[in-house]
């Protein structure tokens, strides 16, 4: 286990270098850099001393050595379109933010979600399943934007007023606190998790219920439930772990559309406006950052696999 | 009491914003769908303009709380539109977000304030009163008794600094070119000039001088803006470092009527009075929240709600509170702003564009051809892009848009010189066979055969809203309509809208236009001039007689003089389509009534210092 640990450590760092690289030659291929629209009024004199100041005047394999030379110490610069901001310094002030966003929602979406489908499985072709499957169809066709701006309106002004339009907690109601503020947000956002892991469990379940196995239990006379949790369940887990990393990636990333709603303080306006105004720093820094994220989230649920089905060993080296 | 001058200072991000629009609705430049066209832009048109409410124009930022029974809270909640508002560092400020909060909390020379008729006035703020020598070199200005929140007296020396820091060429600030008439700014800038050759100094602390290079008309208009605020050097310098100065707000000390309470980068700040500040009687606001939101239809929910105190207009909003406006639910603030919009023609001619590979004259090789711009120019019907595109502004048949004085001068330029230019040629070319014509004859100049039909003109925009890109349409069908000419439209992404651009390889653009600087009719031709630096972002415009009397505009100090060269330059830049005049801008906001001095100047964001809020 110590020398798998250490392998995929190493493995990871790799996997790292090769994202920044691409990452880096990607932004600098696109057309266009981050100085576009603070340079725009500048006169072509001061635009340079300004391409100076960030350094942009210098050949790409020059800055791509500056910049791999930071990626060591974790030090991607400074960010252009938010002076005097790094990558570390948005996250210490906007992760928390955005992961408790997530964290909610993900608890929430995955725990119904998986509630859901398992109604759905068990009730296959009752009314119940086609009204669940329906609904998960259409909440994930309702984009974040709409959905937000809709529970905004009924719950937050237009027709009743109990909940706030806006705002997040902060302070000491960072990740406790301040409940009333996150409801809405959370809504909005558990929604596509609801959808994605109702769908996910039924169809799996489904295919485990048909397993020799669970004929067997059935055949031995066990009860529904015990068959259901003891045996069609925890085999059914399996698609859902290895959802589970890209729902972490992206309730960091994706909560865009309902930060910008709520006027949240969290990640997402940075991340997207560091793409739009190709914010080297940045974006090389988040997507490393991020791909690392979503690197260990992976390696936990390799492990979960061993604690779900215990069948799959993980092992260093050859078999 | 007040300098009946008027001021006009700039929001650059504003105009960033016009260029990418990256907020859709939101934009000052972005249209909207308001019934009326353009209430109030130039004093004649006052009669149209905002309705008086209890005898109050909207607008107005002289009444006196003493005359109401104020509300018991006593809290302003706002809109920060959805810019960048990390930096509170006054020389580098360039968005109109960060305007707005340093226009809070800082006390310039001048405070500046809009008027009901669209023009803005300088309060003295800082400075009690200046002198202007005799010879015009030397300003002298007398600070009055202000202190830093921190308790420390503001002195002549805090302006000293600020003014040197904004020309230092390693920090290389947006504005820094603004401060260049100040005597060896610019040769400092360039390094041929040492820190204490620059023009400022502190005579005592009390009396703060400027030495200019040369006789400079529109430079105390610009003693308003932002960038020329006071910075305590002392305070900066005891910050861990320059970026967590510029960044953290516990690092500042406040000369202005606010203090920063609580700020939540990108999200929010939170106001609270500065108890230092000399006019504190005045300023009655206990509490000020600057919310970022990002969605203009929850900041309409939050407006109707009475969540937010004011709100800016957008497109989809407009009719509806313009009505409720009629009924006194709202009250609506539509000032006229220093801005034209303009297509602009790619004009090369510079001795790299060769070099460069550039095509000259455009993709087609015609736009160097003035007979062709202007007959793209004249067919573009500019009546009715205000009246189904926009449903706002007002016609430019011009360049210089109204509310704009030549330095100096008590009438505005517009008033003085009519802008018939467009309505006069249209009327001579008033048929698409006339405007054909003059296109083909272009065209033979140019050596290119063939007719209209055969002619597709290139043609690119970064625009991102729906009514940019509604008007981009406009035109494209416009000009097909009245002139035969195809045009192919590109509608690019920010960044590779630049590339492009700079390749050359285009014939026409739409970039929303250009908001003055300053209130002088030369922020708004030096654009034109071969040598401006912009030659890349609009085209360029390369005419001898227009470069020759904008050279003599900018060194006379005669009004009368400059109204008449500045009239000519713009003949010229209009008649021999430099660029297409399109319109001229405005400014919408709604705020609730009781919300009493909320401030709108003409090119300051807007501005809330002696806001109060009545009972009723």
């Amino acid at each position: 286990m110590l020398k798998y640990t250490i392998q995929r450590f190493f493995a990871m760092i790799l996997t790292l270098i090769i994202i920044a690289t691409a990452t880096f030659f990607l932004l600098a291929a696109v057309p266009g850099d981050p100085l576009v629209t603070k340079a725009e009024r500048l006169s072509e004199e001061q635009k340079e001393r300004m391409y100076a100041k960030y350094g942009l005047d210098k050949g790409v394999l020059e800055r791509y050595i500056i910049t791999m030379k930071g990626f060591f110490v974790g030090d991607f610069g400074e960010s252009i379109t938010f002076p005097g901001e790094t990558v570390w310094s948005i996250a210490e002030a906007k992760l928390p933010v955005s992961a408790r966003l997530g964290i909610q929602q993900m608890l929430i979406g995955i725990t119904v979600g998986l509630g859901l489908g398992i109604i759905a499985a068990m009730k296959k072709g009752t009314w119940a399943d086609y009204t669940i499957i329906t609904l998960s169809i259409l909440l994930i066709s309702i984009p974040h934007l709409v959905f937000g701006l809709l529970l905004q309106y009924i719950f937050a002004g237009g027709v009743v007023n109990i909940l706030p339009t806006i705002g997040w907690p902060e302070g000491d109601e960072l990740w406790f606190g301040g409940w009333e503020y996150t409801i809405l947000p959370t809504l909005t956002g558990c929604f596509s998790y609801i959808a994605s892991y109702t769908r996910l469990l039924k169809t799996s379940m489904l295919d485990v219920v048909n397993q020799d196995y669970v004929m067997t239990a059935e055949s031995k006379g066990l009860s529904n439930m015990r068959i259901i949790f003891k045996h069609v369940l925890r085999n059914s887990f399996i698609p859902v772990c290895t959802n589970l990393p890209m729902s972490v990636a992206m309730c960091i990333t994706g909560s865009f559309f309902i930060e910008k709603i709520f006027a949240i303080p969290g990640i997402g306006l940075y991340f997207t406006s560091a793409v739009q105004s190709r914010d080297l720093s940045i974006v090389l820094g988040w997507t490393v950052l991020i791909s690392a994220m979503y690197i260990i989230v992976v390696f936990i649920t390799d492990i979960l696999y061993t604690v779900v089905d215990p069948r799959i060993r993980i092992r260093g080296g050859k078999r | 009491m007040k300098l009946r001058r008027t001021l006009a200072l700039l929001l650059a991000v504003v105009m960033a914003f016009a260029f990418f629009g990256c907020n859709p609705g939101t934009t000052t430049t972005t249209g909207s769908s308001e019934g009326t066209t353009d209430a109030g832009t130039t004093g004649s048109q006052a009669t149209t303009g905002p309705v008086a409410i209890n005898g109050v124009l909207p607008g107005s930022h002289d009444e006196d709380w003493r005359d109401y029974e104020l509300a018991e809270d006593q809290v302003l909640n706002m809109q920060l539109t959805w810019t960048s508002t990390t930096t509170l560092d006054p020389n580098d400020s360039t968005g109109s977000s960060q305007w707005t909060v340093m226009q809070a909390v800082n006390e310039g020379l001048f405070r500046v304030y809009g008027e009901p008729d669209s023009t803005q006035t300088l309060e003295p703020a800082a400075c009690e009163r200046y002198e202007v020598s005799p010879d015009g070199l030397t300003y002298t200005f007398y600070l009055r008794e202000n202190y830093w929140s921190d308790g420390v007296q503001v002195t002549a020396n805090d302006f000293v600094y600020s003014f040197k820091r904004l020309l230092d060429p390693e920090q290389a600030f947006g504005y820094a070119s603004y401060a260049f008439p100040i005597k060896n700014a610019e040769a400092y800038y360039n390094g041929q000039a040492s820190y204490d050759d620059i023009g400022v100094r502190a005579v005592d602390d009390l009396t703060f001088e400027v030495t200019l290079e040369r006789p400079t008309a529109y430079f105390i208009e610009m003693m308003g803006m932002v960038p020329y605020y006071p910075i305590r050097q002392d305070i900066v310098e005891a910050a861990p470092d320059q970026e967590t100065w510029q960044t953290d707000y516990t690092y500042h000390v406040f000369s202005g009527p606010f203090i920063i309470k609580e700020h939540i980068k990108e999200n929010k700040f939170v106001l609270a009075p500065n108890e230092y500040y000399w006019d504190k009687e005045n300023v009655k606001l206990t509490e000020v929240n600057l919310i970022v939101v990002g969605e203009m239809s929850t900041r309409a929910l939050m407006f109707e709600n009475g969540q937010f105190s004011a709100v800016e207009g957008s497109a989809e909003f407009i009719d509806r509170w313009s009505k409720e406006a009629e009924n006194g639910t709202y009250v609506k603030l539509q000032l006229g702003r220093p801005m034209t919009g303009f297509l602009t023609f790619n004009q090369y001619a510079r001795e790299d564009a060769a070099e460069l590979g550039r095509p000259l004259g455009g993709k087609s090789g015609l736009m160097l051809n003035e007979k062709c711009r202007l007959a793209i120019s004249l067919s573009v019907d500019r009546e009715a892009l205000i009246n189904t595109v926009y449903n706002r502004y007002s016609i430019a048949g011009g360049y210089v848009p109204p509310g704009m004085h030549v330095a100096e001068q008590s009438k505005t330029f517009r008033d003085q010189v009519a802008d018939d230019y467009i309505a006069e040629l249209q009327a001579q070319y008033d048929t698409k066979e006339k405007r054909a014509a003059l296109f083909e004859e272009g065209m033979a100049e140019e050596g290119v055969s063939g007719t209209v039909a055969d002619v597709t003109l290139k043609m690119i925009s970064s625009a991102t809203t729906s009514i940019a890109k509604q008007a981009l349409e406009f035109y494209q069908q416009n000009i097909y309509e009245n002139l035969g000419v195809t045009i192919d439209l590109n509608i690019l992404d920010s960044s590779l809208y630049q590339s492009v651009r700079d390749s050359g390889d285009w014939d026409m653009g739409f970039t929303s236009g250009w908001i003055g600087d300053y209130d002088d009719p030369l922020t708004m031709l030096f654009l034109w001039t071969s040598d401006s630096g912009y030659y890349k972002s609009f085209g360029g415009f390369n005419d001898e007689e227009f470069d020759s009397l904008m050279a003599q505009a900018e060194l006379s100090t005669d009004p009368d003089e400059r109204l008449d060269l500045f009239a000519q330059a713009e003949e010229i830049l209009v008649t021999k389509a430099g660029c297409a005049p399109l319109y001229y801008g405005d400014q919408i906001w709604f705020y609730h009534p009781n919300v009493h001095n909320l401030n709108l100047p003409q090119l300051n964001p807007i501005e809330f210092s002696r806001v109060f809020i009545s009972a009723d």
